[in-house]
């Protein structure tokens, strides 16, 4: 029998089958996952892509790489208009910067989009494992079965690059309501084409298929009962060794700098590289964090639904940094943001020229990379939480048969995902303010950029919260279907 | 076990209707669902008074766990009422019945009722703590539980290092914590061989007994427990 043939056979519509809205609602939030990817991802390179239209003379890749690819008409339009206005000069003169600047935050958003895919996979294998058990006793292949769930989740990934796309059309007349270079974009800077568009779909599913077949590498399937989990063990605590030394050593060198003073590029660079390296630094200790956290809190818990939390906690302490990892990025985002906002208050001379007009910009964009990365680690979060949520479905049912209330379950659930939070906030706070601090000198001393600071990272802390507790919520619901039992 | 005294739980003609309690139908097709078909529960009664023991028996599909999950005030019949110590189960609110279930009501399933990332002390400190005692007075006694059945050594174990046989006594321990006025075990020795089954079945008897709980009992083994009164035979629908 052929994956496909096996495929069809288990999505035949199954009406009135108890369990399967489960699965149905399964799939949607994986779609709802992908789907929110790429109409960010697409949003992003469409702010890009209104860069590039707006430095090109006539507006096309090719002709700002190369002046020689430009057609002559409008390179000559172009270079009038510089040689008549100074603001176009100015402006001319920073394109390529705001061009960076676009593609360094589509860079920024590769990391949370490509951490949103994974768990999006994990959701498309999960509660499949019974299923695909009895399909390994009955005979199939472990490649069919592989097979067969990659497929799945590649088939959610196309609906969700598919939907995505009509989202990127509705963020589309958001995105005009801003204001860079002192003008709107317009429906044509933001238009990335359909060869983008079909480059999109493809490679969300092409992703989603990479993700789970890897993920499917961690889940062997085997024929007897359900899939076997290798275990995880925790990171060695060499990682903890590796952390404080390039932490320490991260300070000396940035002690000799100073950004302010710096070239674009290389303020960029640096930029990119802090940001980088310090999100690669916490995921190295974010596990240890978690553990030791959660450890405090299991040794005399205050309550019932915070000892069911910790211990799941505990049980897999890389699942629950996992779930909430996304957020370290953003409170990153979140300082490089405040400190260019405050540069942009801080620029002296007429409002109109294009340095304060750039350095206005770079905090508009700060903003808006920063509640996109914002918006895909609540999402990112949810879709794990909700995974989670389901897997766990039969222990927390027996639970409420046992006369354990709702609210005990939803206040453990809730702290599941509020203890890794606030210490990924927290050591993610910690990490920024100490290595931007060499850079910026007294920066977080001010009102100013402290407040906006802490409101970025208040806005990221809401919208992973709204984003887990929904999901919760809704997969608690599905979790809950009541099996008949009748024997 | 004193049945001259008034019954602790009393069932009158329930009926449970699964088609009945399904969602309406909206096609052609799923009319069916509302052709003449069986009944799960079918007008039954039942009597249990304090300190007794009842086995429910019968074949796979009779109904058997229906009934007790009925009796348990986990589902509501279609038809019918259930009375614990006179309170009808379906006029209660749904919060009380959940306290109802965790306060006076202990469970024993045939498997996964232990939540796999807790360790065995915990388990058992679990119900206590949800009835709202602290987790240092929790789990002292259920450490005295743990010692009770001499499972001390498994205090740290999380389910998934136990065996079939201790997970059940676990289990028993846990029902037990909270001193239940009935225990509803749904097949307790199902997954497990023989004579571990018969070990636990007496462990639970035992200290069931020991406790002055009543206890109904859904199983397949006519054997055990031999002091059970067996008033409902469920037959295949």
């Amino acid at each position: 029998m052929s994956t496909f043939a096996l495929w069809r056979l288990f999505h035949r519509p199954a009406r009135g089958v108890r369990g399967s809205d489960s699965a149905d609602s399964t799939t949607m939030l994986a779609v709802f996952a992908f789907a929110a990817a790429t109409a960010i991802f697409l949003t992003v390179l469409g702010g890009l892509h209104g860069f590039i239209w707006r430095a090109s003379p006539d507006h096309t890749i090719a002709c700002l790489l190369d002046e020689s690819h430009c057609s002559a008409t409008a390179l000559a339009a172009h270079k009038h208009v510089i040689a008549t206005s100074a603001a176009a000069a100015d402006q001319a003169n920073y394109a390529s910067t705001y061009i960076m600047l676009a593609l360094f935050a589509c860079l920024l958003l590769l990391v949370p989009f490509a951490a949103l895919a994974g768990p999006a996979a994990r959701l498309a294998a999960s509660r499949r494992d019974a299923r695909l058990a009895a399909l390994r006793l009955a005979g199939a292949t472990t490649g069919q079965v592989v097979r067969l769930t990659a497929f799945d989740s590649a088939l959610q990934a196309l609906a969700g690059a598919l939907i995505g796309i009509a989202g990127y059309f509705a963020l589309m007349p958001l995105i005009m309501l801003l204001t860079f270079q002192n003008q709107h974009f317009t429906f044509a800077q933001l238009w990335v084409g359909p060869v983008a568009l079909v480059a999109t779909v493809a490679g969300v599913t092409l992703l989603a298929l990479l993700s789970a077949l890897l993920t499917l590498r961690r889940v062997a399937i085997t024929p007897l009962g359900v899939s076997a989990r290798q275990g995880q063990p925790l990171p060695s605590k060499i990682r903890l060794l590796i952390f404080a030394v390039a932490v320490i050593g991260a300070l000396a060198i940035l002690s000799n700098m100073q950004l302010i003073n710096a070239g674009t590029g290389a303020m960029i660079a640096i930029i990119f590289g802090l940001i980088v390296g310090c999100f690669a630094l916490i995921n190295l200790v974010g596990s240890f964090a978690v553990t030791i956290r959660a450890r405090s809190r299991a040794r005399r818990p205050r309550n019932a639904a915070t000892m069911i939390a910790m211990r799941r906690i505990l049980d897999n302490p890389k699942r629950a940094w996992r779930n909430v990892s996304g957020i370290g990025l953003a409170v990153f985002i979140a300082g490089i943001t405040s400190v260019c906002s405050l540069f942009g208050s801080l620029a002296s001379g007429d409002p109109n020229s294009a340095d304060v007009i750039m350095m206005r910009d770079i905090g508009t964009g700060g903003l808006l990379t920063l509640a996109f990365a914002g918006v895909l680690a609540a999402v990112s979060s949810g879709v794990m939480q909700s995974a989670s949520v389901i897997d766990q479905s039969n222990e927390y049912n027996m639970l409420v048969l046992e006369g354990t209330d709702e609210a005990t379950l939803r206040k453990a659930r809730f702290q599941e995902v509020l203890t890794p939070l606030n210490t990924v906030v927290l050591l993610a706070g910690i990490c920024s303010l100490l290595l931007l601090a060499p850079l910026v000198g007294n920066a977080f001393t001010q009102p100013g950029p402290l407040i906006s600071f802490v409101g970025g990272v208040a806005l990221c802390y809401a919208l992973v919260l709204v984003g887990a507790v929904a999901a919760n919520r809704t997969a608690a619901r599905l979790a809950c279907v009541t099996a008949r039992a009748d024997d | 076990m004193n049945t001259t005294a008034q019954p602790i739980l009393t069932a009158t003609d329930l009926t449970m209707d699964y088609a009945a309690q399904a969602a309406k139908p909206r096609t052609a097709q799923d009319q069916g669902a509302f052709a003449p078909h069986p009944l799960a529960l079918n007008r039954v009664n039942f009597t249990l008074h304090p300190g007794e023991t009842v086995a429910v028996m019968g074949p796979s599909g009779s109904g058997k766990s229906t009934l007790l999950h009925a009796l348990a005030g986990i589902i509501t019949p279609t038809a019918g009422t259930v009375q614990f110590r006179g309170a009808n189960l379906a006029a209660m609110p749904d919060a009380e019945r959940t306290a109802l279930r965790r306060n006076a009501f202990g469970f024993v399933f045939q498997s996964g009722q232990l939540l796999p990332e807790l360790p065995a002390v915990e388990n058992i400190a679990l119900p206590l703590m949800l009835g709202g005692m602290p987790y240092a007075q929790a789990t002292s006694q259920a450490v005295l539980w743990l010692e009770r059945f001499g499972l001390r050594p498994l205090m740290a174990q999380r389910p998934g290092e136990m065996s079939g046989g201790q997970m059940q006594r676990v289990a028993i321990a846990r029902a037990l914590s909270v001193n239940p006025a009935i225990i509803f075990a749904d097949e307790p020795t199902g997954a497990l061989d023989q004579t571990t089954g018969h070990a636990v079945m007496r462990l639970l008897m035992d200290a069931a007994r020991a406790n002055n709980a009543s206890v109904v009992l859904v199983t397949h083994d006519r054997t055990w427990p031999p002091t059970a009164r067996t008033p409902c035979t469920c037959a295949t629908a």
